[in-house]
């Protein structure tokens, strides 16, 4: 069963007091948007809408921090506000969303040339930009559901309840997703065949 | 068909190993005793694990503006619509005054304060033009696959809801 958008972009049980945490809207996205921003990303795959999103993400958090409780963790949260937002974003602009997202993609490399230069030998940055851009490719070829879930089980760690709760989804659907994904990835990174 | 498919990791038990649930004996069995396998499970952990690392120096490395002009100019619209600067020292009062309705305000979102997804100014106009919108991209996107909406669920809340509604500026 699908939560509807419009009454609330916030979980039932996410609610209680507010969080000193949550008072500071910069310190928020300090903490935090580097993992929205990346997760709407990979998501959504256009850098641009990817960014706006993050940005609405925040703002929607901050205003609405009221609601928020505290049984859940505040990157749950905000995975969950995201997702709300990526569902809106494909209901009121899908078909651009369709046409646009793949156009200005980034790729591994690209993003591999923001590696700390002190901490990462030109070797090793070739290397894992070729390993992640295997993996890139290989979730572009996910379904949008099998590659966000993806994205939060295996970058972000989060379990399948933390999961099911961010996507709105049942747990088994969940794990359904992610068995599906993992085989997918795992056939594009070439398995033991 | 591969017949040494079936003697390596089975897809289900490869997947459940990496997202780190339960294997049977027999998967465990072959996995502690086939270098391939083995080897495999470390690429696939070590490939998922560069694209973590890199997609995260890309996200770090965005600059972000602060939001904290826009959100302190809302809070200070709720304050007093009318309040200009120079009449803050004597508002002082007031604002002590306010301060209980304000708190309940603050705990108790309005629909304004409430993360509410379309905004108040979309225009009835605006509307009908995504309803329309809507329409035609339902009809180009019907012959195709599992698109992002329909995963999403969005064709079954556009299903269940007049699409006006759907659309209407809370
Ligand atoms: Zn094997």
């Amino acid at each position: 069963m699908q939560t509807t958008i419009d009454a609330s972009m916030i979980p039932l049980s996410c609610r209680v007091s507010i969080i000193s945490e949550l008072d500071d809207i910069d310190a928020l996205v300090g903490l935090y948007r580097g993992r929205v921003l990346r997760y709407v990303m990979l998501s959504v795959g256009d850098q641009d809408l990817a960014e706006t999103i993050t940005q609405d993400c925040f703002l929607k958090a901050y205003n609405g921090r009221a609601s928020f409780r505290g049984d859940c963790s505040v990157s749950t949260w905000l995975f969950t506000i995201a997702n709300n937002l990526i569902r809106d974003h494909l209901r009121t602009k899908k078909f651009q969303f369709w046409r646009k997202a793949k156009a200005t993609a980034i790729d591994a490399t690209e993003m591999a040339s923001f590696l700390p230069n002190g901490e990462t030998s030109p070797e090793a940055r070739i290397l894992a930009s070729e390993r992640a851009e295997q993996v890139k490719v290989a979730m572009e070829k996910l379904s949008v559901n099998q590659r966000r879930m993806f994205i939060l089980r295996f970058l972000e760690e989060m379990d399948l309840a933390e999961i099911a709760q961010a996507t709105g989804m049942p747990v088994n659907t969940v794990k359904t997703h992610l068995h599906r994904a993992v085989t997918s990835i795992r056939k594009e990174l070439g398995g033991t065949r | 068909m591969n017949s040494s498919r079936t003697q390596h990791l089975p897809e289900d038990q490869f997947a459940s190993y990496m997202m780190g649930d339960a294997i049977n004996a027999e998967a465990a069995a072959h996995l502690s005793a086939c270098d391939q396998c083995r080897a495999e499970v470390e690429r696939f952990g070590v490939s998922v694990q560069s694209l973590n690392v890199v997609s995260m120096a890309w996200s770090e490395s965005r600059p972000s503006n602060s939001l904290r002009l826009r959100t302190s100019s809302r809070v200070a619209w709720r304050l007093h619509p009318g309040m200009t600067v120079a009449s803050w020292g004597f508002a002082t009062g007031v604002l002590l005054m306010s301060a209980i309705p304000l708190a309940r305000h603050l705990q108790h979102p309005s629909r304004e304060t409430a993360p509410v997804v379309l905004s108040a100014q979309e225009s009835q106009k605006q509307i009908e033009q995504d309803n329309q919108l809507l329409m035609a991209v339902d009809r180009e996107l019907s012959t195709q696959v599992a698109s992002p909406e329909q995963e999403y669920g969005l064709d079954n809340e556009l299903a269940r809801k007049p699409k006006n509604r759907e659309l209407k500026a809370q």
